[in-house]
């Protein structure tokens, strides 16, 4: 007993962390120790549990690519001080903001201004297929539009623009209009005018325009005055109902996107997403201006 | 994180300019990188966490590569950062509340098994019994099984826990029977 093996080195010499000058006198002594032995014999038994314990532990998984990747943009960032204190200056800009605009960054505003700028994206897709299908017909349609009837209509509207003659008195237009093509037309003719009110900024609403806004109301308005002052009506039906769905849908997406900026200027996401409404409409109204535009071509 | 997120700001003006073997560095992430994720885990118990361990650590190699110490035992080196990063993070976190917690090890095991519901309710309860047998050992034994069970010899150990080498040997045998002795009682005798 006096000799026997203190568990620590039973242990180094389980693990197999001895020198083999010693590992030999301990299995020497083991083999005529039945006492060690059975520790020694514990000691494996035991060893082996505690790892086999953590075998599911072990077989987890380690993420070494999204680690590599972390670290390979933790280390750009590093080697690129002025980049670092740049972007802390912005967060503290950014801090400051948000303890500024903090109730706004969560908002159903910002949900809803995503979700109707969603909506447009796919309408103004759906439009512009419907368009591209169009494009295809066209060729035939010059000939009917070359006509007296597209003449006279466009001077009217010339003079008129807003609602045109045959939107004011919808069985109107005796003798000018006879083909039978004409007849849906007619009919569309009393719903609501589908021509784009010019987006006007209130008198105290173009004090805080953001800056560049302006110019997209400027570019929305020239082509809704190109609209205006073409025939919408000569659409097709299918067509005009989207134009007045994207429309409608355009329009709320830049009321709330705007009341959203007017209430956090400085906010550089509200600015983007009435920017991008914007653009929105400006992309629908330039597709409805080319289609009206061979109309007014033809005068 | 504070405090490991501090010490991260602070040294980040005289960050050492190194022409820093970069291979050397890709090396001992590739070697290493799978024992400090894993001894992390084992301390805080959430991947994601452990994550955050991990990039701490590897990027306090990246500004002390030439001060850190030799193939031979950077491994042991790589580890003591590992806990001592793993702990402050514990540390910080440890008044959070427990429902936090409790979420978190419940996010933690949903997000990690994917496999069928059985096994992997299984396994789940397996590594959880393991590590609630593992929490009820003391330091330094606690740690020192954490950090053989990743495979690090006694010299290591005793270099990463700033121990005797002479009683690693010791302290792993007392940790494993404590262990076995607690582990029998949670139930997990397979």
């Amino acid at each position: 007993m006096r000799d026997c093996i203190e568990e620590g080195v039973l242990q180094s010499y389980v693990d197999d962390e001895l020198s083999l000058e010693t590992a030999e006198k301990v299995a020497a002594h083991l083999a005529a120790c039945r006492l060690c032995a059975e520790a020694f014999n514990e000691a494996v038994n035991e060893s082996a549990m505690f790892t086999k314990a953590f075998e599911a532990e072990m077989a987890l998984e380690v993420p070494t690519v999204r680690l590599r990747e972390r670290l390979e943009t933790a280390i750009a960032d590093l080697n690129s001080p002025a980049e670092i204190s740049e972007r802390k200056h912005g967060w503290s800009i950014q801090g400051w903001l948000t303890s500024l605009a903090g109730l706004f960054k969560a908002s159903p505003q910002r949900a809803l201004g995503f979700a109707s700028l969603i909506a447009v994206v796919a309408f103004a897709a759906i439009f512009a297929t419907i368009q591209l299908r169009r494009a295809g017909n066209q060729d035939t349609q010059p000939v009917v539009a070359s006509n007296g009837g597209p003449k006279e209509k466009t001077t009217d509207s010339k003079v008129n623009p807003v609602p045109t003659p045959e939107a004011t008195n919808p069985g109107g237009g005796p003798g000018k209009d006879t083909t039978p093509a004409d007849k849906p037309r007619q009919k569309k003719q009393v719903k609501p005018n589908i021509v784009p009110e010019p987006d006007q900024l209130p008198k105290d609403e173009l004090a805080r325009a953001l800056p560049g806004e302006q110019d997209y109301l400027k570019a929305i308005d020239s082509l809704s005055v190109e609209i205006q002052s073409s025939d919408t009506t000569d659409m097709k039906p299918s067509l005009r109902a989207e134009y007045e769905r994207n429309l409608a849908i355009v329009n709320q997406a830049i009321d709330s996107t705007r009341r959203v900026a007017r209430r956090h200027p400085k906010d550089p996401d509200a600015a983007a997403f009435l920017y991008s409404s914007y653009q929105s409409k400006l992309d629908l109204l330039s597709a409805v201006a080319e289609q009206v535009r061979p109309t007014i071509a033809t005068r | 994180m504070s405090e490991s997120a501090r010490a991260l700001t602070d040294s980040m003006p005289n960050t050492i300019e190194t022409t820093a073997q970069p291979l050397g560095f890709d090396e001992a992430f590739t070697l290493h990188h799978r024992a400090v994720f894993r001894a992390a885990r084992s301390v805080v118990r959430d991947p994601g966490l452990a994550e955050d361990v991990t990039q701490e650590v590897f990027l306090r190699l990246y500004r002390n590569l030439d001060s850190t110490p030799g193939e031979d035992l950077l491994r042991a080196w790589l580890l003591r950062v590992t806990m001592n990063v793993a702990l402050n993070l514990l540390r910080g976190q440890s008044r959070a509340t427990a429902r936090e917690d409790e979420f978190a090890k419940r996010a933690e095991t949903t997000h990690w098994f994917a496999e069928a519901p059985e096994e992997e309710y299984e396994r789940r309860a397996e590594i959880e019994e393991a590590r609630r047998a593992l929490d009820k050992i003391k330091e330094p034994m606690r740690s020192a099984l954490l950090l053989k069970q990743q495979g690090l010899s006694y010299r290591e150990i005793a270099t990463a826990l700033s121990l005797n080498e002479a009683n690693v040997g010791s302290l792993i045998a007392r940790g494993r029977k404590e262990f076995v002795r607690v582990y029998g009682k949670i139930g997990g005798t397979r």
